[in-house]
């Protein structure tokens, strides 16, 4: 009979403390959630300040770099900046800086007189030089160390025979195909040139007008071109098909017009960026072009020119930033 | 009759002596009911204990399972926290016991304070001296509430108005803040380097490393090792790193106290191990020479847990300093600006006496 009453009793005892049991291991769950959240919080609130104090700082080096020298551009991913330097005997000198700490990385010396300094990739500089008036050179420098591509590789393409004026305005470069398009502005009118694996260069088959920009998708398959024809700035796909042949003398290629009164914006990976332009010829909004059809990106508040509009490599947009991938000095 | 009158009042008075000696149907309610009460008194110590052991059980249960949710348990930060915390409050010898011995010693090493304070240092040859004539007079505090701590942060445009304040005392005793503050006639201070005792009571008497006051040597004078200092020079330029009295003389520092870890360099963050969350002191400077002063509070202070050394980094530069170091932090953390304690030190008695500290000198 005792057994009986004690059985009851030991159930009870069991049964408060497994309810204490489990209050407890609920409140301390919730306890240890909320201090591993907060804690979470102000770690994640610390680095993302941290990130953006050097964000900040950043800029700031760029916009000082800008106030002093030409040639200032930044690195796809934001981490380096360019700057050009002459000495006194007409050699020119391009810096690499680290933008955290406006430390010089590396720089590329004894360059001829530099008109164009643009990025390959993060870990090389594309930079266009003046041989002679007429006498045009695409050189490359690696970041790490600016050893240059005229003393790692046989040779660098050499734009020969071209006005005295002439001048390296735009590169674009396929890292798949590895195939290069250099804009050449000369005696008013502009040439597109196709840079070969063996440096070999063969101007490109264009549709007739005065072509401003140029940018080429991540593959090779297609080359844009902002182009003046009959008084409109149009954007042109430029692509080659059976057809046409590139063991020609001129590098052949088909064109089609992908949109009357737009500005070529950029190619981020196979994406094409234009902006509609209003009368005054600035650009009012951002499109991007995908296979589902054409996306408005931003209608911009105030009309910009197109050369003041960024498209990072994520997509996004920047208006005026302090600098760009590329320049002409 | 009257027991039926008052039988329930009877029974709390009857005893077995009086049903022994018999009685009616109507008798047997009150012994009843009697032999239910005792019943109950019986119980109660039974019941106690029960519930004593219930709640014994559910203490030790509480220890066990918070152990194994803090050190094994899905909260990856809380446990950082509690190693880096206890390691940095010098009772890292908890950890095992707390941990039931499951935490292994390899975890415990790798979360051990460091006995370096310094993390990166720059050469003497590549500090270029600044001298800092035309600055403002001006001096801001400014609260910042993180989700841990809340800072005071006080930014003295004059970075020549700052000194290194030591305990009159040196040797027996050092000061709180506001002791120090009040001797200099200065307006603000912070608490500064590291210091010893010979009695192990931690009330300041000897200051650690190389200290200097206005160009005079107080500790360190024969010696050549390098120390983690944090001075400024005759300029006003704030200098942080692992420097010897020789290299500071060179450097025309004439104020200097020993602590670290550098924390901001040449604009950028040091990475420096991660030390948990406490009330910390901090000091920084701008590329404009403006002097960037920081304490937190911690250690359950309002709530708040304590700032970690990427939390004073994180400030620093939002304050766009180009130099910061870490000063003595925990108990010793203090602010005293314009006559009145800006922070509540953690110690329940208030200020801690220490042997240094960094103070700003009126106009």
């Amino acid at each position: 009979m005792s057994q009986v009453e004690q059985k009851p009793r030991g159930r009870r005892v069991g049964r408060r403390f497994l309810a204490l049991a489990a209050l407890c291991t609920a409140c301390e769950s919730l306890f240890f959630y909320h201090l591993n959240h907060l804690l979470v919080s102000q770690q994640t609130a610390s680095q993302r300040e941290i990130q953006a104090a050097l964000h900040r700082r950043a800029q700031l080096e760029l916009l000082q770099l800008k106030r002093e020298y030409a040639g200032v551009t930044v690195s796809p991913n934001g981490e380096y900046a360019t700057y050009v330097t002459s000495d006194s005997s007409g050699w020119d000198t391009v810096h690499v800086v680290q933008l955290d700490t406006g430390t010089q990385v590396s720089e590329a010396t004894d360059l001829y007189p530099v008109q164009y300094v643009d990025w390959l990739g993060n870990a090389e500089v594309f930079v266009g030089e003046e041989r002679s008036p007429g006498n045009l050179e695409l050189n490359t420098f690696y970041v790490s160390n600016g050893l240059q591509a005229d003393e790692t590789a046989a040779s660098v393409p050499v734009f020969s025979n071209l006005s005295p004026d002439a001048r390296i305005v735009k590169v674009t470069y396929s890292t798949e195909t590895n195939d290069i398009f250099v804009l050449i502005e000369a005696g008013g009118s502009s040439e597109v040139y196709h840079v070969g694996t063996m440096e070999t260069i063969q101007p490109v088959t264009v549709p007739p007008g005065y072509i401003k920009n140029i940018a080429m998708t991540e593959t090779g398959d297609n080359l844009y071109l902002e182009i003046n024809q009959g008084g409109q700035w149009n954007v042109v796909r430029l692509y080659q098909t059976p057809q046409t042949s590139s063991y020609t003398p001129e590098f052949q290629m088909d064109w089609q017009l992908v949109k009357s009164n737009a500005a070529l914006l950029g190619v981020v990976g196979n994406t094409l960026y234009y902006g509609t332009v209003n009368a005054g010829g600035l650009v009012t909004a951002v499109y991007r072009q995908t296979s589902g059809g054409d996306q408005l990106v931003r209608q911009l508040a105030q009309p910009a020119l197109a050369s003041e509009i960024a498209i990072s490599s994520s997509g996004s947009i920047a208006l005026n930033p302090p600098a760009m991938t590329n320049v002409e000095v | 009759m009257r027991i039926g009158v008052n039988g329930v009042a009877f029974s709390f008075v009857f005893t077995p002596e009086s049903r022994m000696q018999g009685g009616t149907a109507l008798d047997r309610r009150p012994h009843r009911t009697a032999r239910v009460h005792e019943s109950e008194a019986k119980e109660k110590p039974k019941r106690r204990r029960g519930w004593l052991g219930v709640i014994v059980a559910t203490a030790l249960y509480a220890f066990v399972s918070s152990s194994l949710l803090v050190f094994h348990g899905p909260f990856p930060a809380l446990r950082t926290y509690v190693i880096d915390t206890l390691d940095e409050t010098r009772h890292g010898y908890l950890l095992r016991p707390l941990s039931l011995y499951t935490l292994p010693e390899s975890v415990i090493a790798d979360h051990a304070l460091s006995g370096s304070l310094v993390s990166d240092t720059l050469p003497i040859s590549d500090i270029v001296s600044r001298d800092f004539n035309n600055a403002d007079n001006s001096i801001h505090l400014y609260t910042y509430h993180g989700n841990t701590f809340t800072a005071y942060i006080l930014v003295v445009d004059n970075p020549k108005r700052v000194r290194v304040a030591v305990t009159k005392y040196i040797g027996q005793r050092g000061e709180t803040v506001p002791q120090l503050v009040q001797d200099t006639g200065a307006v603000a201070g912070i608490n500064g380097g590291a210091f010893a005792d010979s009695n192990q009571q931690g009330t300041g008497a000897l200051p650690l490393g190389i200290t200097m006051v206005d160009g005079r040597v107080i500790t360190g004078a024969d010696s050549t090792a390098k120390y983690p200092e944090i001075g400024f020079t005759s300029g006003g330029q704030m200098i942080a790193g692992d420097y010897s009295l020789a290299d500071l003389e060179k450097l025309h520092v004439t104020q200097a106290l020993s602590f670290g870890p550098v924390l901001v360099l040449n604009g950028q963050p040091v990475q420096v191990p991660d030390q948990g969350l406490n009330p910390r002191t901090a000091i920084g400077q701008t590329a404009d020479g403006k002097v960037i002063m920081v304490v937190t509070d911690g250690r359950g202070q309002f709530g708040h847990l304590g700032a970690s050394m990427a939390d004073i980094t994180a400030i620093m530069l939002q304050y766009h300093a180009v130099i910061a170091a870490d000063l003595d932090g925990g108990s010793s953390t203090t602010m005293v600006y314009d006559g009145r304690m800006v922070n509540t030190p953690v110690d329940l008695t208030g200020a801690r006496s220490v042997a240094t500290a960094f103070v700003v000198m009126p106009n």
